[in-house]
């Protein structure tokens, strides 16, 4: 990240619940490091629908993160 | 458009495939995904097969009843499913138990509820107290697969099911791969790779979405509205948890590595696995008579532990 494009604006999004100021040019995946957020645990879900990490956010978005990861054992099949 | 589909150009994206360098539509997730799953459910079912698809009400065990719907509707094989819940009494289990009667009832699934204590006389809060207040080491989530597993397998055999279909997802198989390299199971490996054999107590397993990635089955779960519950269960510890970090890692940094590493030792282990058969011949537990590898089951191993452990606590 850096540069001019990503300086912040006066435009916000609302992410789970929150407004929070966005950067020109943000996406997903910025948004996702910003909060500490990895998409190997978690989807983003913009204006309802799922939205994949290359996804450019716009202002007033409302994005919601839904955590994917349950635990299921297999246990190698333990009998 | 919001963004469109690398793949069609005509619809908007919905999930990113890293390995593929490709963010696509919800219609090619549908096709990609279908294209792992079908081949799994051509081999695996026959007419005549009566399925017991164990349903927790998550979005795996869900979206694999789904399949089993669709694929019931779309072959010509005339094979019969229905859905099996062991309820282990945990609090988490009440609201996914709500989705998965919702889910039945809109696919017109039969659906059957038992509760673990019917089977093991405790459930999975009893022995959470138990384990609290002793000294072993093991962790809750082993009781609690261990005492699923062998209370599905009773319940779809009772319901006379040729098959049980379970929800693992690519994510669950790798885990469960490097878990037993850890370990150093062989035999484990090998009968995670090896065809259930049908006895007359055991009844084999299928996984429908063991190469479709975890990621991919929440997104198609939701696209499709299917009714699941996608909370996490908040007695959840142990090696699978610190597993499943270090391969997310492993994924973030060479994305596609959980297909890679899941194709490769497939291979490796089908190719060894006449080799290994010898390991895990099949007997019958000497005090429950379930089919077990060892003298005893793992259930009966368990639960002479847990005893022994009520009895030192109360003297």
């Amino acid at each position: 990240m850096g540069g001019e494009e990503f300086l912040p604006t006066d435009e916000w999004i609302e992410v789970d619940g929150k407004r929070i100021k966005m950067r020109r040019g943000m996406k997903v995946s910025d948004l996702m490091e910003d909060l500490g957020i990895s998409p190997q645990t978690h989807i983003a879900i913009v204006n309802g629908r799922p939205a994949p990490e290359d996804y450019p956010l716009k202002a007033k978005d409302v994005v919601e993160f839904l955590m994917f990861t349950v635990h299921k054992e297999l246990g190698g099949d333990q009998h | 458009m919001r963004r469109p589909c690398d793949r069609c150009g005509e619809r908007e994206a919905v999930v990113r495939i890293e390995s593929l360098n490709e963010s696509i539509c919800d219609e090619c997730l549908s096709t990609r995904i279908w294209r792992r799953v079908k081949p799994i459910l051509d081999e695996e079912i026959q007419t005549g097969d009566v399925i017991a698809s164990a349903l927790s009400g998550g979005k795996d065990s869900s979206l694999t009843l789904y399949y089993l719907w669709k694929y019931k509707k779309e072959s010509n094989k005339d094979f019969e499913v229905f859905a099996v819940t062991i309820d282990e009494g945990t609090c988490y289990r009440a609201e996914s138990i709500s989705k998965a009667k919702e889910l039945t009832s809109r696919l017109g699934v039969k659906h059957k509820i038992v509760k673990m204590s019917e089977i093991f006389a405790f459930s999975i809060p009893q022995v959470q107290v138990l384990l609290s207040k002793s000294k072993i080491k093991r962790d809750l989530c082993t009781y609690c697969g261990v005492f699923r597993r062998q209370a599905l397998n009773i319940v779809a055999r009772e319901k006379g099911a040729t098959k049980v279909a379970t929800g693992h997802n690519l994510d669950d198989m790798v885990q469960t791969l490097f878990m037993n390299l850890i370990r150093g199971d062989m035999s484990a490996m090998a009968r995670l790779f090896s065809k259930s054999r049908s006895t007359e107590k055991l009844i084999p397993r299928i996984r429908p979405l063991a190469k479709v990635p975890e990621k991919e089955v929440t997104v198609q779960a939701l696209l499709l509205g299917i009714p699941a519950h996608f909370g996490k269960c908040p007695l959840v510890s142990g090696m699978r948890v610190r597993v499943r970090r270090f391969l997310d890692r492993l994924e973030q940094e060479n994305p596609g590595f959980k297909e890679r590493a899941f194709n490769f030792i497939e291979k490796i282990v089908k190719q060894a696995i006449p080799e290994l058969t010898y390991h895990f011949e099949l007997k019958y537990c000497k005090l429950c008579g379930e089919p077990t590898t060892q003298e005893l089951c793992k259930v009966c191993q368990f639960k002479q532990e847990l005893e022994a452990e009520v009895l030192s606590t109360t003297d």
